[in-house]
């Protein structure tokens, strides 16, 4: 049976470490297309889920455990920022672990999922950040519409809106040929 | 509007599944130590708290007893005693055991009986 995150909260509270295991395990996708949505930079991504994590873990009494996963993003997006504001004054260093960690599958097939993934990331890179981060959580993550909606507080109809401004404004930039001209 | 999806599974961090599962594995070790110090501080207040009740229980116990002892020796005030301990007379006394305000009329009779 699925154990609530109001439940899981309260015992990583308590220094359970299988408890916070599930939270990261279940919010990290999540946590990382939030992020990516930010920082447009898969490894910096990675580092603000890491960081998020962790802080989530210090701050945790301060959270309202029925609320776990909206207060977590809060704290991703605010990490993500910062570290896009530092990026922005001075290019980080590539982070040690992320250069460590190798692919255990083909390296074409690395090299293929690469360049698609770079051409996303520029397609989808003029976009608002709003834009970005409904297209990710919905396309990627496969949220409803109103669940974006309650997460990001936005009317479902504006979520639908900037979802069907975001893929179009990709596919332009992706030279795709759009099969459809219809406006909302 | 469409439903018509991107397809953007190349940006899906879990499709490079090691790399993934070492980023939750890291973020597991990092926090061990906030873990344990959690675990740690729950045991003490898991320890208080066994003893809290017990202790409140009984410092309760201790109060009731106190407060009925010193009833038994030091029975409550009343109007009585209290217009035997100041040695009280008309019209106050009569103020008081009646548990009514003085009146104007009251208060020249306590004037005149006081001078």
């Amino acid at each position: 049976m699925r154990e609530e995150d109001e439940t899981l909260v309260l015992r990583a509270r308590a220094g359970d470490a299988e408890a916070f295991d599930v939270l990261v395990r279940r919010h990290m996708r999540t946590a990382y297309a939030v992020a990516l949505s930010v920082v447009m930079e898969p490894t910096d991504a990675e580092d603000v889920v890491q960081d998020s994590f962790i802080s989530a873990l210090e701050r945790l009494d301060s959270c309202q455990p029925d609320r776990f996963a909206a207060w977590l993003m809060r704290i991703v997006r605010n990490r993500a920022i910062s570290l896009q504001r530092r990026r922005r004054v001075r290019r980080s260093e590539p982070l040690e672990w992320a250069d460590g960690v190798k692919s255990a599958e083909d390296p074409g097939t690395d090299l293929d999922r690469a360049r698609l993934r770079e051409q996303l990331l520029e397609a989808m890179a003029p976009l608002p950040e709003r834009q970005r981060e409904v297209l990710l959580l919905h396309d990627l993550e496969g949220w409803r519409h109103r669940e974006i909606g309650e997460a990001l507080g936005m009317k479902e109809g504006t979520v639908r809106y900037t979802l069907f401004r975001a893929r179009r404004a990709v596919r332009e930039r992706l030279g795709y040929e759009e099969t459809r001209k219809e406006e909302p | 509007m469409t439903d018509d999806r991107l397809d953007l599974s190349p940006l899906d961090p879990s499709r490079d599944e090691v790399r993934w599962r070492w980023l939750g594995a890291t973020i597991r070790n990092r926090a061990a130590a906030e873990l344990a110090r959690r675990a740690g501080r729950a045991g003490v207040l898991s320890t208080v708290g066994h003893w809290a009740w017990p202790a409140a229980a009984a410092a309760a116990l201790v109060a009731v007893l106190s407060g009925g002892a010193l009833a038994l020796v030091h029975p409550p005030a009343t109007t009585e005693h209290v217009v035997q301990a100041f040695d009280l007379e008309e019209p106050v006394s009569a103020w008081l055991e009646q548990g009514r305000a003085p009146t104007t009329d009251d208060l020249v009779l306590a004037l005149e009986r006081g001078n």
